[in-house]
């Protein structure tokens, strides 16, 4: 019995670790073909086309109605998850509807948001003025802080039992969502 | 000898772990009153015990209270704030006293037993929030997690669990078909 169910579990567990934050019915609606440094290029072209983005956090700000998020692109790997690496194609601002806690969507974190496009925003970044793709958020996902997802750390036995429980922690409030 | 200390500790676990509140509090507590309905209307709740947990926004200092801005969470069996991500809000602690905001520091969590006192408007960015305050009775907080508020892990500091020693939810990983 036991012997049965340790593959089953850990087949499963495999299998949700890969699973995307996004759920099938919003990423139908994603338009795959457009990359971002094209759209960053003229976003007005993309109007109205539901796309795929995530990165890091740099400011989040409340508004009356809605709370607008900056954030610093990265690409995304199979989970959809941001990665790492400093490469980024620049910048864009997500809008949501309602309030959004600056507190918790804070500076570094990191979001994956599937969003229609809305057009573009000019803003000063010091000397420069910068445009920003604009998007109205439909489904989202904020990360949890790296730790909690970092390859092992402290030594083999707990290093293996915090990435199993980390990937496993990610899913369920995914699927939940 | 093993398994007389791993009891041990589980047992030590259990006395230290299960007590955080005084039971003549966990009496009064309505566990009814939901967050969500206080925070659309705080007023109505006025004189109401709850026991509520969360996240440190800021701890201000006044001159005969302190203020704590807390995110909201669930809490967890022992009443330790869970899932910070998963907020449905803020709200402000009132205390009657100094607390050192140096220990009452961002991100720590908290739980708290008291009083509903009404809600306190303040502006967040461009929007006005209306803040239930709770008059503080008991005030906990948490012990620093290792990696912050958001790590949970039940194998900390060791293969024996003695973080949460009952319902134990990740049973069945500890021991995947690899190893």
């Amino acid at each position: 019995m036991i012997k049965k169910i340790v593959p089953i579990a850990g087949f499963l567990m495999l299998l949700s670790a890969c699973a995307p934050v996004i759920s099938q019915t919003t990423m139908s609606t994603v338009d795959k073909s457009v990359s971002f440094p094209a759209l960053q290029q003229n976003p007005d072209a993309y109007k109205g086309s539901v796309v795929l983005l995530g990165g890091q956090i740099i400011a989040t700000t409340v508004k009356a109605n809605e709370t607008w998020i900056e954030v610093l692109e990265k690409s995304l790997d199979y989970d959809q998850k941001p990665s790492d690496a400093d490469q980024s194609f620049g910048r864009f601002l997500v809008r949501f509807q309602g309030f959004l806690d600056p507190a918790i969507y804070a500076s570094g974190r990191k979001l994956t948001v599937a969003g229609q496009v809305e057009g573009k925003v000019v803003r000063p970044i010091k000397e420069i003025h910068y445009t920003y793709p604009v998007l109205t958020a439909r489904e989202h996902y904020l990360w949890k802080p790296e730790d909690v997802y970092s390859t092992p750390r402290f030594g083999i036995g707990i290093g293996v039992g915090v990435g199993g429980h980390g990937s496993g922690g990610g899913i369920g409030v995914g699927v939940t969502k | 000898m093993r398994v007389g200390f791993v009891t041990l500790s589980l047992l030590l676990v259990f006395a230290l772990s299960c007590a955080p509140f005084p039971p003549e509090t966990m009496r009064e507590v309505e566990k009814d009153i939901a967050f969500e309905d206080v925070l659309k209307d705080p007023g109505l709740f006025k004189g109401k015990v709850v026991l509520w947990g969360g996240v440190i926004i800021e701890t201000v200092n006044r001159p005969d209270v302190t203020l704590i801005i807390v995110w909201q969470t669930e809490l967890d069996f022992q009443k330790q704030p869970k899932e910070p991500d998963r907020s449905q809000g803020r709200f402000i602690v009132r205390y009657e006293g100094f607390l050192d905001p140096a220990i009452y520091g961002k991100d720590r969590e908290l739980t708290v037993s008291g009083t509903l006192a009404g809600g306190e408007e303040r502006v967040i960015g461009e929007r006005r929030y209306m803040y239930p305050v709770i008059d503080a009775r008991d005030i906990r907080l948490w012990e620093k997690r290792k990696e912050g508020p958001y790590y949970y892990d039940p194998w900390y500091g060791g293969p024996y669990p003695y973080w949460g020693p009952y319902p134990y939810p990740y049973g069945w990983r500890r021991h995947p078909y690899w190893w």
